[in-house]
């Protein structure tokens, strides 16, 4: 028997190296390097249950890592994923030899066990009867009076009030009186200028484009009629009627449609001129520390 | 669905009484209200940490309940949309306090949950000490993380129902509740070594 086939049976065997067969003990009496090699892994198979835990912790420290947060992850997702048997069963092996998830397993199950019990809380006696109460009362019609003061009620409850009215002031303020820092004049002014410079070109765009569609849909709603009146022998009559008359309806409120628009963008292009020609000249430039001192 | 043990209790029994409620049955009215008052006013408490706080929303939550009755779901869906409403309206209600000065919770020896009918006296002692450390280490867990086990392992919603309330998708649910639950374990454990709620056996 040579060395190889001789260490290949004892750890083939995985058994102490007294419990090989006769040929390998044979091989052993007159091998000294594998006598050794024996001896080593006689040693080796005599570790002890601690000193085993502590070859398992320093190769999966120095490979994987710990199995605990993997473990833990699997027990805590049972509810929702139950595991397969050989997750359960590697999770059974960690915990044979894992104190804290065997803790936090039994901790898990005792959680369980108990949430479901947390569901109903007593709120205590006459709370019941509070709530029938007040909604048997509601069951009247409420007047005018008691809605009113409901919503105010509501109004002062809410807990931005005073930010939203500040905001509404602050708006009203800057509508009715203007800006009251000179700088943030200027700038509403400059602001105006160039609005008054380009929206109403925009707005007069907006107009030409209307009017193009108004052109185009018109067009279309002609070939249309025209087609239906080529084809007016070849479908009955009643059809040909009927298209003609849709195609009339389409032209009426398309008008209409074209029409409110075009006078809506006319209107505001006035409104917008009559508003902005009451303003300043245009300023180049912000105030100087002069003109903004008063005299 | 893993249903609890008070969901399954609560859905049985509330089902008779939601078509009669639609019909503004006042009798109906009020065993519902008795029979859900301890569910309501326990979300509400979850979210709230106060008693009083949660009372006063329980009681709103019921009246808005009580206005709403003619549009009630049907039997199956009606528990989860309780949960619903009084989810949302406890979250309304945290919102809008913000604001103002968070009045002071009791302690935990002012709790009385609804005793177990199943349990005998010496049981139900157990019970209460194992309810307390529970309740006290949900306390201490976070806002994201209380609120799913409150859902999924205390209310018994399914992991689709619980996807559906808080508009995340069921991964999210699972592995959140996953989570919530390791985090509960080692409030627990932290609690129980340091004796002060009670042991776990």
């Amino acid at each position: 028997m040579t060395c190889e086939k001789c260490r290949a049976a004892i750890v083939g065997l995985w058994a102490p190296a007294a419990l090989v067969p006769a040929e390998a003990r044979w091989h052993l009496e007159t091998c000294g390097d594998c006598r050794a090699w024996a001896s080593a892994f006689d040693e080796g198979m005599a570790l002890s249950g601690a000193q085993h835990e502590g070859l398992t912790a320093g190769v999966l420290g120095r490979t994987s890592g710990g199995a605990c947060r993997r473990a833990r992850e699997l027990m805590a997702g049972r509810p929702e994923t139950p595991l397969p048997d050989l997750d359960e069963a590697l999770v059974a092996g960690h915990l044979a030899h894992c104190a804290a998830c065997a803790e936090m397993s039994s901790v898990l199950e005792f959680a369980r066990a108990g949430l479901p019990h947390l569901a109903v809380l007593d709120p205590g006696p006459g709370f019941a009867e509070g709530v029938i109460a007040r909604t048997s009362r509601r069951s009247r019609r409420t007047t005018l009076a008691e809605r009113w003061h409901r919503i105010q009620r509501r109004l002062v409850k809410r807990p931005r009030l005073a930010w939203e009215v500040a905001y509404v002031a602050t708006i009203c303020w800057l509508v009715f009186f203007g800006p009251p820092v000179a700088a943030l004049e200027w700038t509403s002014t400059t602001v105006a200028a160039v609005a008054r410079e380009h929206v109403p070109s925009t707005l007069d765009a907006v107009g030409q484009t209307i009017g193009e569609w108004r052109t185009a849909v018109g067009s279309e709603l002609g070939t249309a009629s025209a087609v239906v009146e080529r084809h007016r022998g070849s479908w009955s009559e009643s059809v040909a009627i009927a298209l003609q008359a849709g195609i009339e309806w389409a032209r009426k409120t398309a008008a209409a449609v074209f029409d409110g628009l075009e006078s809506a963008v006319q209107a505001t292009v006035t409104r917008f001129r009559g508003f902005f020609g009451r303003q300043a000249a245009l300023p180049t430039e912000p105030p100087t520390r002069e003109a903004r001192s008063p005299e | 669905m893993r249903s609890s043990y008070w969901a399954r209790v609560d859905r049985d029994s509330l089902t008779p009484l939601i078509g009669r409620c639609r019909a503004g049955d006042e009798l109906a009215w009020e065993a519902f209200v008795r029979q859900a008052q301890g569910r309501i006013f326990a979300l509400a408490y979850s979210y709230l940490n106060d008693r009083e706080e949660a009372r006063d929303l329980a009681q709103e939550i019921f009246i808005r309940l009580f206005e709403t009755r003619d549009r009630w779901p049907d039997d199956a869906e009606f528990v989860p949309w309780l949960i619903h409403v009084a989810r949302n309206r406890s979250v309304d209600y945290l919102r809008r306090r913000k604001a103002r000065v968070l009045s002071s919770a009791l302690p935990e020896e002012h709790f009385a949950s609804v005793p177990d009918p199943s349990a005998g006296p010496e049981r139900e002692a157990v019970f209460a000490s194992q309810r307390k450390l529970l309740r006290t280490a949900l306390r201490r867990l976070s806002a994201i993380s209380r609120e799913v086990l409150m859902l999924r392992d205390i209310q018994g919603l399914s992991v689709e129902e619980v996807s559906d309330l808080l508009g995340v998708p069921e991964g999210t649910v699972k592995s959140r509740a996953s989570r919530a639950r390791i985090e509960l374990s080692e409030r627990v454990l932290a609690l129980s070594r340091r004796g002060g709620a009670g042991g776990t056996s």
